[in-house]
């Protein structure tokens, strides 16, 4: 496990071969899969969605089929939740796996969900959610202080200084 | 009362608690210095998030995580979070960053805004702070009102996975919150789905499922004849207290709309404090007074 | 000490072993270099050293050349030590003038990519084996005698048929057994797979066999409580525990009906109910109640006594509330265990409801509402609410294939599942079954014509692994969350009943009073996994059944049979010849600490404690573990064929070409030599650089050695061992471990930096860890090699 772990702070870049030497490690980390599908069973998007099948993705990491893996949609349906990874008998971490394609999938320019790219451009004010007028006014109304808020130049400069913000600058272009 | 664990906090209040749910810190501003909590606040940013700020850029998740955590360093103060999703991210950075190299490249992203992170506060979530910490056996003690009805309880996935890293319940089958709600004289039932995700996660690509999600666990509440859901994280609380309402609002399909608490609300009940010093009229789903017996 | 002779002729030969040794090293190299080596007359080269011709040829070359000394370096000790020494001895040399190099196991089936490293690596390994080679001094075995009597610990199938077959072939048996009745899991199940026999009525006749053999003694509701002694010699106390009624008891039933006490039958899964006084079940072995003093009002007329009054009305009287549990001493020569497996505890899988759901039963319980004398006389019905269940669902790998439980198959669950479904439909044929599985291991005889059967019979096969089992709370009937893989959709169909079928668990630690070796899977390991199947590496000690792993009833019975005569050779023999490898004490020297009777496990080294005498071994307690001459403060202690000289020669021999890049591992004989083999059988590969010393045990390691090896400048060096409570020889491993903390205080004083010197716990199962201690501590020495410090004299 420690290996994706340290695995997912490496910064990648859009060169394809070597997006292809990152999926690398990944198809190592999912091989004692056994194809049981307890993680399928187990995946409450799954269980609302036949056609998104927490497996499928994880087994073509496994045989290797990284032609094209990260123009699949799929792994952004995954919702973070760890059932597969705590029902999985072998220890195959798929929700890490999904994190990464989805890192992987960002840092390469391939187009990501509207709301999750508005939480990204969001982020930068230092909050998910932006600070309205309205809310202000609805905590003084129940006795609440004002919220406090990150220094934002604070935030804005780490959020240049890894890259993030030219990130999504591109990837809103895509839209 | 054994007042030998830490009491002194700085709280992560996280961005929906106060920016969206404000009953909720309003209801912990009650509660929490009644258990002896001293409160304290930082101008921290949103946790980073563990879903969606976590699938675009790792390092810059961290990042934020790592600023974060240096922030209570600082202060040498150890942190309480009230979110599951907050306790996650921090939980998640801590044990990455305990690796010297990526600390290092983590510090190195935060040394041109003067903040370094050395590994050393603990982070604490108030529900495992409650179930390890403070105990049930005080907790029994500090109640003087119990309530008595009929709870399903939902304790999310957030708190306690991924379990290797958290260690705080059951990663399939947890049963700390309706433990905590035993103590305050609640009848906690077993209901299917009870451990079903809230779907919040999912809902950045496809409402449909979500709600779909919300069905289920609203329809395995009224099997089991509960009365109202409690939980303890906040997005868990939104997706059920508003989703529940958008459902019926829509007529997408008929359900009959369960209360949603958060814990803190119940445990201030069950600590005597009065209705009013709640904000139980923000919840969307209205609270029906029988449910608030004091 | 004494002289080696004055004319050593050292004889050595190469193994090429096939291509398994010859792919890798150059023996022919290291035949040439061989030859130089002082004292060494003749050096040969054989492609199978074990064959009858590789062994006709060393004879004859022992003979021709008048050789005192043998060197075949080949596989490993573990493997072909007595074969050699067989040869060698045929050759007319004492067997003690032989010594191995592991040159495969150890060099090339872990270098497989680096042939010329492992040649030189070959060449040093045997350096070493000749160095001891040139100490080696000629011994002679004594001989004991050996108690024709056996012990079988374990009542259940397998430790019914060894006892059986041993008595059968004229040795008393002693058979303990810890619960009131013999029979195992066996006696409880319904029906045997593939032949769908009853179960205890194939078992019934061999339990009373059992009883009536005029060679077995059964204690049942009895524990062995402590084992002293050796092969051929062991005495062992057993808890004969009280059951408070006589063996005059003719189970005539009148006392349960007396009893006010009802506690839940375990037998019967706790599905039903017993009295405090009961027989487990009806066919138990032997026929007798027995009081369960736990729930039990108090065995005395003043809380209770109404069964011993009814006992009496009926003109028996047979309730002896007097009774006592009491200690049995016992002396045998051989033992058998056959303690069994544990059933996994379902309730270790919550997200499956067992013990919550009433329902959702495991394999045991289900067998037992099948069994006509089971709590529903064999009445399939839901604990619920008694209704038959239409919709039946069977999960397969419950607690077995899974890392969080236990890694490895349990070999009998696919079976004992299509089994039981078969029974079901037999009875009940419109009953819906569906069977979830990973896959279906059908690989025994008759197996797979079962599992067509079923098939054929309805039952339907699903390939998914459930996540959950879900109930609904008005009528408890059970929704299982799976995908069917077939067609790639999530299901959750409804059920009335579902089993789980439950694999096995490794036994306790303590089901034995001795520790003996396990494998990484917590099961008894055997001495050999192909070809000594149920022996352990404690001579006279021998395993069989679900203990050694998880197996069904026939592979049971024949593991049980092959153990009873391994454990007859022994016996019909009379006598067995003892290594001698013992411990002499230097009477001259000694000055009566009494250090080394505090090392002795066996009590086989004593000292009169008024007088001051110097320190007596027996040697036939004697383990030859070599602790008390590795802590011995006067150094007196001399250990037979492991000699301090002829370890420290093998040190110098392994330091004497670049030491700054070797790691000197000392490993003992039964569990970390026997992990480095494992590592090589797997070829598990890892870098070059270590030189292992075999001691009979860790406890053999003297800090003396570690300090030569540093001075003689090695890179790094790993003291390994059996883990902490599984040392064969019971405490060396401990004395080994504080031994740590001295040498780790002379490495400071030394300015050695410590990450050169190791200490690590690997069993014989534990081959990977073997290898990772082998790259990391290669990696140190690389490291230390660069910087190139010297090291200094030390202040001693």
């Amino acid at each position: 496990m420690s290996e994706v772990k340290k695995d997912v702070t490496k910064e990648t870049n859009d060169d394809v071969d070597s997006v292809l030497s990152e999926l690398e490690p990944l198809a190592k980390v999912v091989a004692p899969c056994l194809e049981c599908t307890t993680c399928a069973s187990a995946c409450p998007v799954f269980q609302s969605d036949s056609d998104r099948n927490p497996r499928r993705l994880i087994n073509r990491l496994g045989r290797r089929e990284f032609e094209g893996l990260l123009d699949e949609v799929d792994f952004w349906w995954c919702g973070a939740c760890y059932s597969c990874e705590a029902h999985c008998p072998q220890g195959v971490p798929l929700a890490h796996v999904f994190f990464r394609l989805k890192n992987l999938a960002f840092q390469t320019g391939k187009p990501i969900p509207k709301l999750i790219l508005r939480t990204g451009e969001t982020l930068r004010s230092g909050f998910l959610i932006p600070v309205k007028k309205e809310i202000t006014e609805k905590r003084h109304a129940l006795g609440l202080p004002d919220p406090v808020c990150p220094d934002t130049n604070e935030i804005e400069t780490l959020l240049d200084a890894t890259g993030f913000s030219a990130r999504i600058t591109q990837s809103r272009k895509l839209y | 009362m054994d007042r030998t664990s830490n009491t002194r906090f700085v709280i992560f209040w996280g961005c929906t608690i106060p920016l969206r749910l404000p009953w909720i810190e309003v209801a912990a501003r009650k509660v929490l210095p009644k258990l002896g909590i001293e409160m304290k606040d930082l101008p921290f940013s949103c946790c980073p998030d563990p879903i969606a700020s976590k699938a675009l850029d790792h390092m810059t998740w961290l990042s934020l995580a790592a600023r974060n955590l240096a922030l209570a360093e600082e202060k040498k103060c150890d942190i309480l979070t009230l979110c599951s999703g907050c306790f996650e991210t921090l939980k998640i950075a801590q044990s990455e960053l305990q690796d010297k190299a990526i600390r290092k490249s983590i510090n190195d992203v935060l040394k041109p805004i003067g903040r370094e992170y050395q590994g050393s506060i603990r982070v604490f979530h108030i529900v495992q702070w409650l179930y390890e910490e403070f105990g049930l056996e005080n907790l029994r003690q500090v109640v003087t009102h119990p309530l008595t009805f009929r709870v399903a309880t939902h304790t999310g996935c957030h708190y306690m996975r991924p379990a290797d890293i958290l260690h705080t319940d059951d990663p399939v089958y947890p049963e700390h919150l309706d433990e905590l709600c035993q103590v305050l004289g609640l009848e906690p039932v077993d209901y299917p789905d009870k451990n079903l995700c809230c779907g919040v996660g999912v809902g950045l690509v496809d409402r449909d499922i979500t709600q779909e999600l919300i069905l289920r666990k609203i329809e395995g509440v009224h099997r089991a004849k509960a009365e109202v859901l409690v939980a303890h994280c906040p997005t868990c609380i939104q997706t059920y207290d508003s989703g529940q309402m958008m459902i019926h609002k829509s007529h997408k399909a008929s359900i009959t709309p369960v209360p949603v608490f958060h814990y803190l609300e119940l445990l201030g009940l069950a600590m005597g404090l009065n209705a009013d010093a709640f904000a139980f009229e923000e919840h969307r789903i209205p609270i029906p007074e029988p449910a608030v017996r004091i | 000490m004494s002289q080696p002779e004055s004319n050593i002729r050292i004889g050595v030969f190469l193994c090429g072993c096939g291509r398994n040794i010859a792919a890798t090293v150059d023996i022919d190299k290291v035949a040439e270099k061989a030859k130089r080596l002082d004292d060494v007359v003749f050096v040969d080269t054989n492609k199978y050293s074990c064959s009858e011709t590789g062994q006709a040829s060393i004879r004859n070359a022992i003979r021709e050349n008048n050789l005192n000394r043998v060197v075949v370096a080949s596989c490993s000790p573990k493997l072909h030590l007595e074969t050699f020494k067989a040869t060698t001895v045929s050759a007319g040399v004492n067997p003690y003038l032989f010594e191995m190099a592991n040159i495969r196991e150890h060099c090339s089936w872990v270098h497989m990519h680096e042939p010329v490293q492992a040649t030189e690596k070959a060449f040093e390994l045997v350096e070493m084996a000749v160095a001891k080679a040139r100490l080696l001094e000629p011994q002679t075995e004594p001989k004991v005698r050996i108690t024709p009597k056996a012990m079988v610990i374990g009542g259940g199938v397998a430790g019914i048929q060894a006892s059986l077959d041993m008595a059968d072939a004229g040795y008393q048996v002693v058979l303990v057994e810890k619960s009131p009745t013999i029979g195992g899991i066996m006696a409880v199940l319904d029906k045997t797979f593939p032949t769908m026999d009853c179960s205890i009525c194939i078992l019934g006749p061999k339990m009373s066999d059992v009883k009536s053999h005029p060679n077995i003694t059964l204690m049942a509701y009895s524990e062995v409580k402590e084992i002293k002694g050796y092969v051929g010699n062991f005495k062992a106390k057993i808890l004969r525990k009280a059951r408070y009624v006589t063996e005059d008891c003719t189970a005539c039933d009148e006392c349960t009906s007396v009893c006010p006490i009802s506690v839940p039958n375990e037998v019967d899964g706790h599905l039903s109910w017993r009295k405090a006084i009961y027989m487990p079940f009806p066919q138990a072995v032997p026929s007798q109640f027995l009081i369960d003093t736990e729930h039990c009002h108090g065995v005395n007329p003043i809380s209770c006594g109404k069964c011993r009054d009814v006992c009496r009305e009926k003109g028996a009287d047979c309730i002896n509330y007097d009774d006592q549990d009491r200690i049995e001493e016992i002396e045998i020569g051989t033992i058998v265990v056959a303690t069994g497996f544990k059933p996994f505890n379902a309730a270790r899988i919550p997200e499956y409801g067992w013990g919550r759901y009433p329902n959702v039963l495991n394999t045991l319980e289900f067998e037992r509402l099948f069994n006509a004398s089971g709590p529903t006389e064999g009445h399939l019905v839901r604990p619920s609410d008694m209704e038959q269940p239409k919709r039946v669902a069977f999960i397969q790998c419950v607690g077995s294939r899974d890392q969080r439980f236990n890694e490895y198959c349990s070999n009998f669950c696919c079976l004992e599942t299509i089994k039981s479904t078969l029974l079901i439909k037999e009875h009940w044929p419109d009953t819906e079954i569906m069977v979830f599985y990973i896959d279906i291991r059908a690989f025994g005889k008759g197996f797979e014509e079962l599992y067509h059967r079923a098939r054929e019979e309805g039952v339907r096969f699903i390939r998914g692994r459930p996540s959950q089992i879900q109930e609904d709370p008005e009528t408890h009937n059970l929704r299982v969350f799976v995908e069917d893989q077939n067609e790639n959709r999530f299901i959750s169909p409804e059920f009335d009943m579902v089993v789980l079928s439950i694999g096995a668990d490794a036994p306790d630690p303590d089901v034995v009073p001795i520790p003996l070796p396990r494998g990484a899977d917590g099961f008894l390991l055997e001495a050999h996994p192909k070809l000594k199947p149920v022996d352990t590496t404690s001579r006279g000690i021998f395993i069989a059944g679900g203990v050694e792993s998880p197996k069904d009833i026939k592979e049971s019975v024949t593991q049980a049979s092959a153990a009873s005569i391994r454990a007859v050779q022994l016996m019909a023999k009379g006598e067995v010849r003892i290594e001698p490898i013992f411990a002499e004490v230097d009477a001259s020297r000694c000055t009566s600490c009494g250090t080394c009777t505090t090392r002795c496990p066996y009590g086989a080294i004593t000292i009169q404690e008024k007088k001051v005498t110097p320190a007596v071994v027996n040697q036939a307690l004697c383990e030859g573990c070599g602790t008390c001459a590795a802590d011995c403060p006067e150094d007196c202690i001399r250990m037979r064929h492991f000699t301090d000289e002829q370890i420290l020669e093998q040190v110098r021999a392994a330091l004497k070409n670049q030491p700054e890049n070797k790691v000197l591992v000392f490993a003992c004989t039964f569990c970390s030599y026997g992990g480095a083999d494992l590592a090589g059988v797997s070829r598990m590969q890892y870098p070059t650089n270590g030189r292992v010393i075999r001691t009979m045990c860790a406890g053999r390691v003297d800090p003396d050695f570690v300090y030569e090896a540093f001075q003689l400048g090695a890179g790094a060096v790993a003291l390994t061992g059996c883990h902490p409570q599984d040392c064969h020889f019971i405490s060396g491993n401990r004395f080994a471990a504080k031994r740590e903390t001295r040498i780790r205080r002379w490495l400071d004083k030394q300015g050695i930096d410590q990450e050169r010197f190791s200490v690590e716990w690997i069993s014989a199962g534990e081959g990977k860890k073997f290898q990772n201690m082998m790259t990391r501590m290669s990696e140190i020495a690389e490291k230390f090699a660069k910087s190139r410090k010297k090291v200094e004299k030390p202040v001693v």
